[in-house]
């Protein structure tokens, strides 16, 4: 009988640790409850769409640390992992399973919104309704490569001989897309190559001198390849977007090489996430003052100078965009005629 | 040298040190417990660091991670459940020594030789970094190829007396890794539909599963206590495998180079190192066959591979600013956070960092391996209780342990598939082995196939490495057939195989006919896969109908039957027979006693496989209906009760508890994600 009585003894230490830690306050949460009211207690949890110590990972953990002291009735924030198909997994979920009481923010890849144009599949959501709190950057795909590639330029590059290798993951990231479209789109003798398991595995490709670029988005670059930058090892050699970017006045468009009407559209298309890059978002049918409780937090945040801090620490740097801004993209993109759409999805298979 | 010395000083400063033992503290508690995987719990203890300077910083989070992979162990050895993926194969042997009572002994070799791995790796990462950039630089995706090649050909000693069995496991494992979004074309391969498996296969859940799950079914049939007998309590076990460790100071080390060298590699994972250390273990050892039975050799090495891969993990990150792992992605943020840059700078200005780096492993380990060596004795103890009681806490570990996975319920539905195959494979004696080293590198093979060619075309063939690793896998293929001299033991067999075999031989037949319709560079390596099943199966078809001998395994409720070809071939139990005609040699470390190992799931009667099946359904219904919060009280109570017959007032202590523990410690304390319930969302 020794044994049990161990047993017992360690059951009720674990208990009288357990209870300790408990007090949860009662739910009552009707709709028209005052915004602080229902957060007061309660946990906030933001879903992220990829697994833990990614840039969507950082960036949610960031602002989860932080949100809470601005959310009327200040409520725990926690992460919740959620990987799965570049986002899908949880753009699906917290559209239509999570609950709509305004406990559960997702934060999911916005290369989705190309997924939902070419109608690719497990797509059960529409972009266009969820409750948008607004995105963490303005982060323009850009090309990157190596100084002692045969050329360094885009401008040479266009109907260049032996094509410049840039390495990717696959099919549906950025790192692979992006250089078929501008390929297509320019003529520039870019080859991608797919199958690298993470970036990173891309980024030492480029080390090993196997491939001579790599194709990502400018936050990317900045944090984790910045110092190819500064030592010269390494140049961005073109970028996407409307207008160049403020750190990167001298390298060119690739709006600027566009072959025709067609090729603009496409490359718009390549640029459209990216101007929305790490968009917060509530599910569809979440109570108004809830929402706009929510999206006055995100603001606040992104406002605070302690998270600005932090945040500078780890070389991120905010460019925010807010709900109507948000819209007004997935809008615009969303209406790409169907053609170009089909165009785009016939460039981007391998 | 001073900079070496000055950083040592910097590490045992009184603020950094305690900073230290606090995340040591940490990390030994994640690593027992079940949910929470190391790099979740250094994501979530990032914030922590930030009032920090650079040392404390490290000295909090590698601490922390250092010790998780040790403790980790402690759970595969005592209850057959993996704390994470990177600790799966220490079960193999591990297991079985605590059930014949070597829990203590078994503990003591797998916390040594992580001692010891993880000194080797410290050591190394202190005089490589200096000269490993160039070194990593000539491993390119051909040599990964090679390497995960080299990997594969372990199956061949893995799957043991067993060959055809373990060649079909290991298709087998193959087919599961193809599961998922094809890494070339983004084309879904034998998804079914089903979003979850667009990631393809965790190996997570399928490592709980396939041990844990079908261990826990075992105790739940025995109603023994995991230990299955009298063992010898007291430290001298645990002194035991130190020594252990110790004598095989050979294959300590070369478990540590393994680890360490595939650590340095980034994009080959960490589940991987495991099992090809162990494999090799088992490939070199000079008792290959006792392995899986509860050979030390074979915890010796996982014990040190482990341990020694962190050493060799932090040394891309440093050297690079290039993280080979999850966990080293997280650490790098703090790099950057605390204004040091990765890459030559750590080796000049910054050296003092990295130095103190290796202490910090140095010193965390030797302390985490201290502690547990206090701990250890209460911990053997637990493997004496009667397993009812353990039930309810190891079905809680089982069912967490894989929801780590993506945090879905989904991911315990693959784990109780992947018990259902561990049970089998044990009552019919599959190696359980080859499917999962296959499964860990179907992925890295065909992904570095097609990178290679798409890189280089058939040019990757001729580089030096690339031959270098052919002509290394080539040998150690050949030699064993050398040394063996045509000694090839008699393979086991079992009525049950001919219905297995068909359920494979229809499987491959399957895989063949989906895969014919995709594109070629999707479907090759499936339809090369399924083809060699294919073969597989029919040849071990072929070699029932040509034996067509008298039955061997006969079925629930004959009489008691030992386990794993225990039985030479004249049917003559091994232990009855002359001690003399055992072996020729037997030395402290084969385990002859092994073949007694009672197997519940031959000798259970029906009443008791419907008794255990139902429980255990229960379990995870009623987890999926109302959520861990619920479900695990109910069931400790409702089990606790009725199948063990314990006491209200311990049933209700239990019960209680586990809910405080869940609900306290999980929940609000520690915020991991639990299920929560069909019903309430």
């Amino acid at each position: 009988m020794r044994v049990p009585l161990m047993l017992l003894r360690l059951v009720l230490f674990l208990a009288a640790l357990a209870a300790s830690a408990c007090a949860r306050p009662d739910a009552g949460a009707g709709a028209g409850q005052p915004p602080g009211e229902f957060y007061r207690g309660r946990t906030v949890s933001i879903v992220v769409g990829s697994g833990a110590g990614g840039g969507f990972d950082t960036t949610a953990r960031l602002v989860a640390r932080h949100i809470g002291r601005h959310i009327p009735g200040t409520p725990t924030v926690i992460v919740v992992n959620m990987p799965g198909g570049g986002g899908l997994v949880a753009a699906n979920h917290v559209f239509s399973a999570a609950p709509k009481d305004g406990t559960v923010i997702g934060l999911f890849h916005e290369a989705q919104m190309m997924n939902q144009l070419t109608g690719g599949e497990g797509v059960n959501f529409d972009l266009r309704q969820f409750n948008w709190l607004g995105s963490s950057y303005d982060d323009p795909n850009v090309c990157l490569v190596r100084s002692d590639a045969p050329v360094t330029t885009f401008k040479e590059m266009i109907g260049y001989g032996t094509p410049i290798a840039v390495g990717g993951t696959g099919p549906g990231s950025n790192t692979y897309d992006a250089p078929r479209v501008l390929a297509a789109a320019t003529g520039a003798s870019l080859k991608a190559v797919s199958g690298y398991p993470t970036t990173n595995d891309v980024r030492i490709g480029v080390e090993r001198g196997e491939i001579h670029g790599m194709c990502l988005g400018w936050e990317s670059v900045k944090s984790a390849s910045g110092q190819w930058l500064v030592d010269g090892y390494a140049k961005v050699f073109v970028q996407n977007g409307t207008m160049r970017h403020r750190d990167l006045p001298d390298v060119p468009l690739a709006m600027e090489f566009a072959r025709d009407e067609e090729s603009r559209a496409l490359l718009g298309l390549v640029d459209a996430p990216g101007a929305m890059a790490k968009p917060f978002a509530l599910p569809p049918g979440v109570a108004p003052a809830r929402v706009e409780a929510l999206r006055g937090a995100l603001a606040a945040t992104y406002r605070d100078p302690v998270f600005l801090e932090e945040a500078k620490a780890m070389r991120l740097e905010f460019q925010p965009k807010d709900a109507a801004e948000i819209q007004r993209i997935l809008n615009h993109v969303l209406a790409t005629p169907p053609e170009v759409a089909a165009k785009y999805r016939e460039i981007i298979q391998p | 040298m001073e900079v070496f010395f000055s950083a040592l000083l910097q590490v045992l400063a009184p603020h950094t040190f305690g900073i230290m033992l606090v995340g040591i503290a940490v990390g030994l508690l994640v690593g027992i417990l079940p949910g929470l995987g190391g790099a979740a719990t250094l994501a979530m203890m990032l914030p922590f660091v930030y009032p920090m300077d650079a040392i404390s910083a490290f000295a909090f989070l590698l601490g922390m991670h250092a010790v998780t992979a040790t403790t980790g162990d402690i759970t595969s050895v005592l209850f057959g459940i993996p704390g994470e993926a990177t600790s799966a194969a220490t079960v193999l042997d591990g297991y079985p020594m605590t059930r014949r009572g070597e829990g203590g002994r078994a503990l003591g070799a797998v916390l040594f030789s992580s001692l010891i791995g993880a000194l080797v790796g410290a050591a190394v990462l202190a005089i490589s970094v200096p000269v490993v950039r160039p070194v990593v630089l000539q491993l390119g995706p051909p040599e990964f190829l090679m390497l995960t090649v080299l990997g594969l050909s372990f199956i061949v000693s893995l799957a043991g007396r067993t060959l055809i069995k373990g060649f079909i496991m290991a298709a087998f494992g193959f087919l599961l890794a193809m599961v998922g979004l094809d890494p070339q074309s983004s084309i879904q391969r034998f998804t079914f539909g089903q979003l979850y498996l667009w990631e393809g296969i965790n190996v997570v859940p399928v490592v709980v599963g396939l041990f844990g799950g079908a261990e826990v079914l075992q105790l739940m049939l025995t109603k023994q206590s995991i230990a299955t007998r009298p063992g010898d309590e007291r430290l001298a076990r645990v002194l035991q495998g130190v020594r252990d460790t110790l004598e095989h100071w050979w294959l300590t080390l070369r478990a540590s180079a393994i680890g360490l060298g595939i650590g340095v590699i980034p994009g080959m994972g960490g589940a991987v190192s495991q099992f090809i250390a162990y494999a090799h273990a088992q490939h070199t050892s000079r008792h290959p066959e006792t392995f899986g039975r509860g050979n030390v050799e074979g915890v010796i090495a996982t014990g040190a591979v482990n341990n020694s891969r962190e050493g060799g993990n932090l040394i891309p990150t440093v050297a690079f600013g290039i993280p080979g792992s999850i966990s080293m992605a997280i650490l790098l943020s703090v790099f950057l956070l605390k204004g040091l840059v990765p890459g030559p700078a750590m080796l000049t200005k910054n050296l003092d960092v990295t130095y103190a780096m290796v202490w910090i492993i140095v010193l965390s380990n030797i302390i985490a391996v201290a502690v547990s060596f206090l701990f250890l004795n209460q911990l053997v103890r637990l493997t004496y209780v009667r397993a009812m009681l353990l039930v309810p806490f190891l079905m809680v570990l089982t069912a967490f342990g894989a929801y780590t996975a993506h945090n879905r319920f989904a991911d315990i539905l693959l784990m109780l598939g992947a018990t259902v195959v561990g049970v089998a494979a044990i009552r019919w004696d599959w190696p359980r082995a080859p499917l999962l080293l296959a499964l860990v590198l179907g992925d890295i093979a065909e992904r570095y196939l097609f990178l290679s060619y798409s890189l280089y075309e058939w040019r990757w063939v001729s580089r030096p490495l690339v031959i270098a690793f052919a002509v290394v896998t080539v040998t150690g293929l050949v030699w064993p057939l050398v040394r063996a001299r045509g000694r090839t033991p008699r393979p086991v067999t079992h009525h049950a195989d001919v219905p297995i075999t068909i359920g494979f031989l229809l499987t491959a037949a399957w895989v063949v006919y989906q895969a014919a319709g995709w594109p070629f560079r999707t479907a090759v390596f499936p339809l090369a896969t399924g083809a060699l099943l294919l073969v597989f199966a029919i040849a071990k078809l072929l070699a029932h109908v040509g034996r067509a001998t008298a039955p061997r395994g006969a079925g629930p409720g004959s009489p008691r039957r030992l386990r794993r070809g225990v039985e030479d071939a004249a049917g003559t139990p091994l232990e009855a027979r002359p001690a003399s005609l055992k072996g020729s040699s037997h030395t402290a470390d084969e385990p002859t006693e092994s073949a007694v190992l009672p197997d519940a799931f031959a000798t259970a009667s029906r009443a008791d496989w419907l008794s255990a099946l139902a429980w255990m359904s229960a379990f995870f219904l009623l987890l999926w209906l109302v959520g861990a919060l619920v479900a695990v009280p109910v069931f400790a109570l409702a089990y606790l009760l009725a199948a063990a017959r314990q006491s209200v007032v311990l049933a209700g202590t239990y019960a209680l508890a586990s809910w405080l523990f869940i609900y306290g410690l999980f929940d609000r304390a520690l915020r991991v994600p639990l299920p929560q319930g069909a019903l309430f969302s």
